[in-house]
């Protein structure tokens, strides 16, 4: 059943060419033009912080997946009555929403390589060993997990498919920004550094950069264990609670 | 054995009681239909038995079970098969829903295609289908094998009457192999394909008899249908001298007055309309259909 709700929701966001346009060309297109606007970056820098703006953009691309995309594929589905349907049916709610949450995970996966390669080409470098990669895949699904969670927190709460989209990019965008995906965390000011260290998308992509490219990318050590845990543990949080808003609310009895 | 049970039957929102007290039993094989208006209870009825809404209290038995959600296939009103996905995509997404493996519910789709005539289009995008080929396709989740009971809450809404004939053709199907049809519908004409109807209004079943004898007993005999120019109270009281129980039905294109000798009172009620300056575009004597029935009496318009 999980298998089935995947793979429907995988070809609804590939066949999509509006999600397809939001979710894979945005992220490629920052990654491409924000290098130019840098100013007195040291040459031998650059690549590095083309890796690192990979990274980010990575971090991005599945944030307006899952809060974005998910949040509206689930409203468009509710629009259209499809849960009067399932409702009927043997399927648990929660197994349903885990499908769905793989669909994003495998729609997140070939659009981050797909990002990838573009930051390859376009002279990204990332300075590291293969278990800080092996290391990094785990982070990135956190914040999956993360993201997901939130996604489903908006559709449960947020009805109709143009406001659920909506909202998941307001808060992707607001937080991504916030968070210092868009910036170095040293321009950020203290109250938001403490923002970028607590909000667990945010943290995980600094421990992504720090693993991949290093300390002087990331600008502070995000992987004390202190603040793993705290990353570790909200992300978890949120995901749970959105599936369980999602079972109750999306799938509730009247 | 009875495939619907449905005892004391109560839903209440806040203070508004829904459903009051409603019984009902379909026997196994049985096609019911459910008429009723707008607000009468119908859709939240099936819902409940759909165990899409829960109920505020009584019981509710599907094949003497519970909850027997593996043998109910449900067609909510709205159109629910996804339009990005091709129609075998969706119907073996639905059979994978009902447990069936990937490789099962592949071939079972293939043959449903083939049984309700979209085989040739089942790799084209729902977005493409007309309105009657994606209702087809969505009642066809109930041909997969399990499956006992079909519900359909309004399927014909907005279906051209080509459509509806197919559409009825492909139930009938699904009925001749033993599954329990339950239809809700406002339309009379729909209903009268049933071999049982029921009447639904205020939240209770107010009669249920097959369509002839519901005919039979309501004690209309003829009635004339008067395609009006204009339609208003003039009209309407105009029209209402010539009816029996001094009541008449408004339509979409007019009024439908009950008399039992329609040819005698046809060129009156032409002459009285003139008289009030009130052009009658077509006038013919009909049998009584359902509508007709539930109007006579629940004095109520069941498209209202």
């Amino acid at each position: 059943m999980i298998a089935a709700v995947m793979e429907k929701n995988l070809k609804e966001f590939l066949r999509d060419r509006v999600v397809l346009f939001f979710t894979f060309a945005v992220p490629i297109f920052f990654l491409l033009v924000m290098p130019i606007m840098w100013g007195d970056v040291p040459e031998e820098s650059i690549p590095n912080l083309k890796g690192s703006l990979s990274l980010a953009m990575i971090t991005f691309l599945i944030m307006i997946a899952g809060q974005s995309d998910l949040a509206g594929s689930i409203a468009s589905d509710g629009e259209r009555g499809l849960y009067l349907k399932i409702a009927s049916m043997p399927v648990k709610p929660w197994k349903e929403g885990i499908g769905r949450v793989f669909g994003i995970l495998t729609f997140s996966l070939i659009g981050s390589i797909l990002l990838l390669i573009v930051g390859l080409i376009y002279g990204a470098k990332f300075d590291c060993e293969f278990v800080n990669i092996l290391k990094a895949l785990g982070f990135f699904l956190l914040i999956a997990l993360a993201s997901t969670g939130i996604g489903l927190i908006i559709a449960s709460l947020v009805k109709g498919e143009s406001a659920a989209t909506h909202s998941g990019v307001a808060i992707t965008l607001l937080t991504a920004f916030l968070g210092g995906m868009f910036a170095p965390y040293s321009m950020l000011p203290s109250f938001l550094q403490v923002f970028a260290r607590i909000y667990p998308i945010s943290s995980t992509n600094a421990s992504i950069v720090y693993l991949l490219e290093g300390e002087e990318f990331a600008y502070y050590n995000p992987l004390s264990l202190g603040q793993i845990g705290l990353t570790i543990a909200l992300s978890c949080l949120l995901f749970a609670l959105g599936l369980i808003l999602y079972s109750k609310l999306c799938w509730r009895k009247s | 054995m009875n495939a619907i049970n449905v005892e004391k039957l109560v839903k209440r929102y806040d203070d508004n009681e829904v459903l009051k007290k409603v019984n009902l039993k379909i026997e196994e094989g049985e096609f019911y239909a459910l008429m009723g208006p707008n607000g009468s209870g119908k859709t939240t009825l099936v819902s409940i038995i759909a165990s899409v809404t829960s109920p505020t209290s009584g019981i509710v038995r599907i094949c003497e079970h519970r909850e027997a959600k593996e043998l109910i296939s449900y067609v909510p009103q709205e159109n629910f098969s996804s339009p990005l996905l091709t129609g075998k995509e969706n119907l073996i997404y639905f059979g994978r829903l009902y447990g069936f493996s990937k490789n099962e519910a592949k071939k079972l789709a293939e043959n449903i295609l083939k049984k309700i005539g979209l085989s040739e289009i089942s790799e084209m995008r729902v977005s493409n289908y007309s309105g009657g080929m994606r209702k087809r396709l969505e009642v066809a989740t109930g041909f997969f094998p399990g499956t006992k009971i079909l519900i359909l809450d309004e399927p014909t809404t907005g279906l051209d009457p080509s459509a509806r004939r197919e559409f009825f053709g492909l139930i009938n199907e699904i009925n001749e192999e033993g599954k329990t049809i339950l239809l809700i519908t406002h339309i009379g004409e729909d209903a009268e394909l049933a071999s049982r109807v029921g009447f639904i209004d205020e939240g209770r079943i107010i009669i249920e008899d097959n369509p002839e004898k519901l005919k039979k007993r309501s004690g209309l005999k003829n009635v004339v249908n008067a395609e009006t120019m204009i339609k208003s109270e003039k009209v309407a009281n105009t029209l209402r001298k010539f009816s029996e129980n001094k009541k008449v039905l408004e339509t979409e294109k007019g009024y439908r007055v009950y008399c039992e000798d329609p040819e005698k009172v046809i060129p009156d009620i032409v002459r009285s309309l003139d008289k009030i300056g009130c052009k009658t575009m077509r006038i013919d004597a009909e049998k009584p259909s359902l509508e007709d029935v539930f109007f006579k009496l629940t004095e109520k318009s069941v498209i209202s």
